[in-house]
């Protein structure tokens, strides 16, 4: 797999460089923007890690710019520690993940797994969620597919209507590899789980993706849902 | 093993003078590139062209597996590694084949060879035949395109293929390192073909036009054209135009004109690679000639040679020479055999074929032939017979050839060729690898298999490592592996594998875990061990892993012995991982001994070496060591970002040891630039990483003498006692010898300023000692004031320290103002009654600190206080001045202070004089110290007992160094140093600038010293100029003269030796007008002629 990695700062691109060759992939640096965006156009990579904060291009543009080739690699953007609000527009803007400064290794590890599974899965798949109606009662099981934002909310009040939580005590939201979120999704997605909290039934989110953590426990979610995360890749 | 590498044996039918000498012509160009068609004569003339070539050529005819990663690259090596073994008795070149570093190889792979050509003992040519086989995105293709851009001056690069290869023409062009010899060069001219024909088929030589104009000079066509008309006695039926797609239908023209027997031989050894006349022996059998011996095979390829039926001798070194068909004749015979006989037919042909190579233990050739007989069987029984030599001895590249001819689900069925299948892509392999690893592991533990155990839980260790697992995953196949070495001690087998996984376990507690004491002891069983089994691989990685822990640990002294070892066993530019750990020590000995420009460009070499080859595991080292350059060289902020980046390092590596490093750097940074609290807070940061239970206690102890020496400088003098007495305790016993010296200094002060002074004292001069017997000038974490105060205290208290020569040393290490520092502290610190014995112990300390005063005598009269000239006008007067000049006139010496009383007021009353001179020293002394030290006075003038006298450490006279000078210079003249005579006579000259005293004509006593130092002055010019003379530097030989004859314009000597040197140079005339000149003056002033001998050099010349 072909990575580019895209930071000004020097050791950090020595840095990732050693770590990802390491791990097995064929990897290419690029100290700043301009010169990501025509490496990206020359090594047609599987995966793109771009710092947010650069001077010149920052990692936003660069995202948005690789948005609009005709190439579609993962990106993962990487934030400065706490810095939701550029995560949240980075999602917004197409970035496939998004990881906080210093990497901690399990960040690094899960966003290479989910990259990789989704390189495997057919592009741009729009959101859908699979119900389990549990035979009498009890827990209610939602499958997440796709990638969650406003377009999307018809699709979840018809399958998570009242008829449907009628007898319910716990809703168990399962998150697949194929899951991404933008700002909107957060939004519907919160207010469907205060919905489902007013009716007094649990929430639990399981296989919740390692990088999501922080963007929905800022939103509140922790308060709602009990978190369960992806187990760390091998 | 057969010798691969041997240019093919080609009968030159037709000599091509036309190409020879186009290749002549470019025989200063380094690549040689010749394209053409199939067929078209590259080889042969390459071949023939070579053969005559004054350096040895290695021939390499490339296949598509010389694509795959390392594969060329090893034949190269090891064929030129070959031959300089045969060439020089103490070649010693090798290629470790055990890397330490990450890097997919083409870098590693092109610096090696690189630097194995630049180091020939002389010229080689390599030829790559069949260079089409080479794709561009490969790095068999790589390898080569990064040699073409290189200039060797040791290497001639032919490149022979049927495309043209995509390389950088428009550099190759720039550095005119390239001559192409094109497809229409190679073509044959009617001369050629004329000249083929009458050396290979006589009888047809007539035809020389008609298959010129059929083949267009096509040598494969001219070939099998004259072959066809030969065998069919027939050209009219002939094509009008021939191409290489009618090569088969002129192939089967041919090849059914041929008896049986010599049809059915072709299509036996069509199966063959290369022809190896001893297998075809024991494996043709046509059923009608049973017995072949090699010499009849021998004999009837011999026969084909000589018929130009396109096959090719191939000189091997062996008793029996090896033939190989030109692959379009090998192609079309393979086809015929199908044809005829069935593809079953050739399965087993080649199944049979395999096997004799693999009895003849010539796997090479074997598994070609199993890999088309689809014999999977055969292919794995070979990988596991010699897999593991192939690990040995670094042959991964083949190894991986033979697994990729098997289909995956036999790989996966067992566990030596799981584990040899993640071995041969171990590092490029990832986190894969791991889990391939540790399947083969369980399979292997299931079949009890102990060395495919021992062997696999070394690599898992060593993937570990590489992949930057967690120190607890690391640990936890170290202790598997160590349980394992456990397990086996009462017996002597599997000894390699022993020590590969010793290594390994050194490999993992150091980088993978930074438990240094355990990771050294493991890779010293493991040189033992390897030295037992002689496997200079398995030492070299070991000595390799010991010396980056020895840096670590801050032990330079052993990391410099083991690389003296190291530096035994390879070559330096042959091993990256040697050569970056080399520099990371280099960096820090080039720090320590304040050599900041070669540490920073030690750094940036490292830097490439780390990033080019993926050497994580010296990555965080490499940061640390840069990270110190900062400090030292005062730029804190750069340092604490990188201190910032080994944290970031840290939290992705999930090892918190380079976290305290990091907070260990930061304390470091603060505490250089005296910010003292905020180094507190980083180094109680730093102790807390460094429990000594958890992270080996050297770590923990280095960061507390830091946390020691913090301590001290913020008053915590409890704590700073505390540290540096536990410090001591940790480190007495080891062989950290400057944290030693460096914890007795910072203990014996904290003591001193605790009033405790015996017991400071004698710890201050156990640690000056210890620096003493060190030789040690930098204490990298010791404040100089601090080394200055112990100086200082040591000196008042004790008297002096026994080495003079290293306190100078040692004081000079320190900047003067931190010493006056230390010195106006500790002063101020004793009792009055200590004061002045204290004062006059300290004096030379004292001293040292003045500038020197530097008085010119020959010539106007100057003074320099350093490099600052002094203006006269500060002495206030002439009387001063007067009074100075007294002093200076005789010498560096005590004089009476009556006598200087009586020079300069001879008429005055004694009393009167007295106050005169009173007033006028002092006036003096305050010229040359305006601000005099309260304690230490003046210095430069000496008065004592009614006695005056210069201070002969402080006070530098020119006359005293020109004497000196012009003694030296005749002690080295007498020595026959003639160099550096020459060089004292000119520092002995030019300090001469004039009489001395030159502007008191009439000072006292002045007249008859004047005389002298002239008079020496006149010796030593003839002295340098006959020393001119002798060593023939003619020109400045005469302007020495003529400065002697400007100085004594009656020195017939100068005239003389003047006149000879202008006769010698043939300027007769000048010599002439010269002795003219001479004699003219000498009439004019002194009414005298010229003496005979000059009269009679005249006639000489006349």
């Amino acid at each position: 797999m072909k990575i580019i990695v895209i930071d000004d700062e020097k050791p950090t691109l020595s840095m990732f460089k050693l770590f990802l060759t390491a791990y097995g992939y064929d990897v290419h640096i690029a100290e700043d923007g301009e010169t990501g965006l025509s490496l990206c156009r020359k090594v047609q990579p599987d995966m793109v890690f771009t710092d947010i904060k650069m001077p010149g291009m920052d990692g936003l543009e660069v995202l948005a710019r690789i948005r609009k080739m005709d190439l579609s690699p993962e990106v993962v953007v990487i934030t400065g520690h706490g810095d939701m609000e550029k995560a949240l527009r980075a999602l917004d803007l197409g970035a496939s993940d998004f990881i906080n400064k210093p990497v901690e290794r399990d960040a690094l590890n899960a966003a290479l797994c989910r990259a990789e599974k989704r390189r495997q899965m057919p592009g741009h798949l729009p959101f859908d969620m699979k119900v389990s109606h549990p035979p009498s009662g009890g827990t209610l099981e939602l499958t997440l597919h796709g990638r969650l934002s406003a377009p999307a909310a018809f699709l979840w009040r018809s399958c998570l209507d009242t008829a449907a939580l009628q007898e319910i005590s716990k809703v168990v939201l399962t998150f697949e590899d194929s899951f991404s979120i933008d700002s909107s999704g957060i939004s519907l997605l919160m207010e469907q789980l205060r919905s489902i909290e007013k009716s007094g039934i649990g929430i639990v989110f399981n296989a919740l993706p390692y990088n999501y953590i922080k963007i929905f426990q800022m939103a509140g979610m922790e308060k709602i849902a009990a978190f369960f995360p992806e187990p760390s890749p091998v | 093993m057969v010798h691969r590498c041997t240019p093919p044996h080609i009968p030159d039918p037709v000599i091509r003078n036309r190409l020879f000498n186009l290749l002549e012509a470019h025989e200063p160009v380094q690549n040689i590139l010749i394209t053409g068609q199939a067929a078209q004569g590259k080889t042969t003339l390459a071949a023939s062209f070579l053969r005559q070539a004054p350096y040895p050529v290695l021939w390499f005819s490339l296949s598509e597996q010389d694509n795959a990663p390392a594969k060329l690259f090893d034949r190269l090596f090891r064929s030129m590694g070959q031959w300089v073994e045969k060439t020089q008795s103490d070649a010693g070149i090798a290629f470790s084949p055990g890397i330490l570093g990450v890097d997919k190889g083409i870098a590693r792979h092109l610096d090696s060879l690189s630097i194995l050509i630049q180091e020939l003992p002389g010229k080689v040519c390599i030829v790559l035949d069949d260079f089409e086989n080479l794709k561009e995105d490969q790095e068999g293709f790589k390898l080569i395109h990064g040699l073409t851009l290189q200039h060797f001056r040791n290497l001639k690069l032919f490149i022979l293929s049927r495309t043209r290869p995509p390389f950088d023409y428009v550099r190759l062009k720039m550095t005119k390192d390239l001559f192409t010899i094109h497809n229409d060069d190679l073509s044959f001219t009617l001369e050629e073909t004329r000249s083929f024909l009458s050396n290979t088929h006589p009888l047809i030589a007539g035809h020389a036009q008609k298959i010129q104009e059929i083949t267009g000079g096509w040598a494969g066509g001219v070939t099998l054209a004259a072959q066809s008309i030969r065998q069919c006695n027939d050209s009219m039926n002939i094509p009008a135009h021939l191409s290489a797609d009618l090569f088969n239908y002129f192939s089967r023209e041919i090849f059914h004109t041929l008896p049986g027997f010599i049809q059915g031989f072709l299509l036996h050894t069509s199966v063959m690679d290369r022809i190896d006349p001893d297998v075809v022996s024991l494996t043709f059998d046509d059923g009608r000639h049973p017995g072949h011996g090699t010499d009849r095979i021998l004999a009837i390829l011999t026969e084909l040679e000589k018929r130009h039926l396109f096959i090719q001798r191939i000189e091997t070194g062996s008793q029996t020479p090896r033939f190989t068909y030109h692959q379009l004749f090998r192609d079309f015979l393979v086809d015929q055999l199908v044809k005829s006989k069935g593809k079953d037919h050739l399965e087993q042909l080649n199944q049979a074929i395999g096997r004799v190579f693999w009895e003849k233990r010539d796997p090479v050739a074997a598994i070609p032939c199993f890999v088309r007989a689809r014999a999977f069987d055969d292919i794995i029984r070979i990988i596991k017979a010699r897999g593991t030599e192939c690990i040995i001895t670094g042959r991964i590249p083949a190894l991986e050839e033979w697994l990729h001819q098997l289909p995956f689900n036999r790989i996966e069925q067992d566990p030596w060729l799981l584990f040899f299948s993640a071995l041969v892509r171990r590092i490029k392999g990832g986190k894969k690898n791991i889990q391939r690893f540790r399947t083969a592991l369980e399979m292997f533990e299931n079949t009890r298999d102990t060395k495919g155990m021992l062997l696999t839980t070394g690599y898992l260790i060593e993937a570990a490592v590489f992949i930057r697992e967690p120190a607890a995953v690391v640990t936890n196949w170290i202790h598997k592996g160590e349980q394992l070495l456990v397990s086996l001690r009462a017996t002597q087998r599997y000894p390699w594998a022993r020590a590969l996984l010793l290594q390994q376990i050194g490999l993992g507690y150091i980088a993978g875990y930074a438990n240094f004491k355990n990771g050294v002891s493991a890779c010293r069983n493991a040189v033992l061990m390897a030295q037992q089994i002689d496997d200079q691989t398995i030492a070299l990685n070991a000595l390799i892993i010991m010396t980056y822990a020895y840096v670590q640990t801050g032990d330079l002294s052993l990391a410099r012995q083991t690389l003296k070892r190291i530096s035994r066993m390879t070559r330096e530019g042959l091993n990256p991982e040697y050569r970056a750990l080399k520099r990371i020590v280099d960096i820090n000995f080039a720090l320590q001994t304040r050599q900041f420009e070669e540490a920073r460009h030690l750094l940036e070499l490292s830097e490439t070496d780390i990033d080019t080859f993926g050497l994580i595991f010296l990555y965080p080292g490499f940061v640390e060591v840069k990270a110190l350059y900062f400090v030292y060289t005062g730029q804190f902020a750069d340092a604490r970002l990188l201190a910032d980046h080994l944290n970031d390092f840290a939290v992705l590596e999930g090892n918190n040891f380079y976290t305290g490093l990091s907070h260990r750097i930061n304390a470091f940074s603060y505490f250089h630039e005296h910010r003292y609290d905020r180094a507190k807070t980083c180094i109680h940061m730093a102790l807390k990483e460094f429990d000594p239970e958890k992270k080996g206690r050297i770590q923990h102890f280095l960061t507390r003498h830091l946390a020691g020496m913090i301590h001290f400088e913020t008053n915590d003098l409890d704590q700073a006692e505390a540290d540096f007495l536990e410090v001591l305790d940790f480190f007495t016993p080891t062989a950290f010898d400057l944290i030693h010296t460096e914890a007795c200094l910072g203990l014996g002060l904290t003591l001193w300023r605790r009033d405790q002074k015996t017991a400071g004292l004698t710890m201050m001069e156990k640690g000056l000692e210890k620096a003493m017997a060190g030789r040690h000038l930098f204490f990298p974490t010791t404040d100089p004031l601090m080394i200055a105060s112990c100086l200082v205290i040591h000196t008042a208290s004790n008297g002096k320290i026994s080495d003079a020569a290293y306190r100078k040393s040692l004081m000079a290490a320190c900047p003067a103002r931190i010493i006056q520092t230390a010195m106006d502290d500790v002063l101020a610190g004793l009792h009055p009654r200590d004061k002045a014995t204290a004062v006059r112990r300290l004096r030379p300390i004292y001293n040292a600190l003045l500038p020197l005063l530097k008085i010119n005598t020959l010539g106007h009269f100057e003074l320099y206080l350093g490099s600052e000239p002094l203006d006269k006008d500060r002495f206030g007067g002439q009387k001063p001045l007067m009074l100075l000049k007294s002093l200076v006139l005789r010498g560096l010496q005590d004089i009476p202070k009556e006598i200087l009383v009586n020079d300069l007021w001879p008429d005055t009353a004694a009393a009167a004089g007295e106050k005169n001179f009173k007033t006028n020293l002092h006036r003096v002394r305050k010229a040359l110290e305006p601000v005099p030290h309260p304690v230490f006075g003046y210095s430069y003038i000496r008065q004592k007992a009614g006695l005056v006298s210069l201070d002969p450490d402080l006070v530098c006279l020119d006359t005293g160094l020109f004497a000196a000078y012009a003694e030296t210079a005749g002690r080295h003249e007498a020595a026959m140093r003639y160099e550096q005579a020459l060089a004292y006579y000119d520092r002995a000259l030019s300090l001469y600038r004039g009489d001395f005293f030159a502007d008191d004509l009439y000072l006292e006593q002045v007249e008859q010293k004047r005389e002298y130092f002239r008079l020496k002055y006149l010796e030593l010019l003839p002295k340098k100029a006959r020393l001119l003379e002798e060593l023939d530097r003619v020109e400045t030989a005469v302007d020495v003269w003529h400065r002697l004859l400007e100085q004594d314009p009656y020195s017939e000597r100068a005239c003389r030796n003047l006149m000879i040197l202008y006769a010698d140079a043939g300027r007769r005339q000048a010599a002439v007008d010269l002795f003219n000149r001479f004699r003219d003056r000498l009439e004019q002033d002194l009414g005298a002629g010229p003496e005979k001998q000059t009269i009679h050099i005249l006639s000489m010349i006349s």
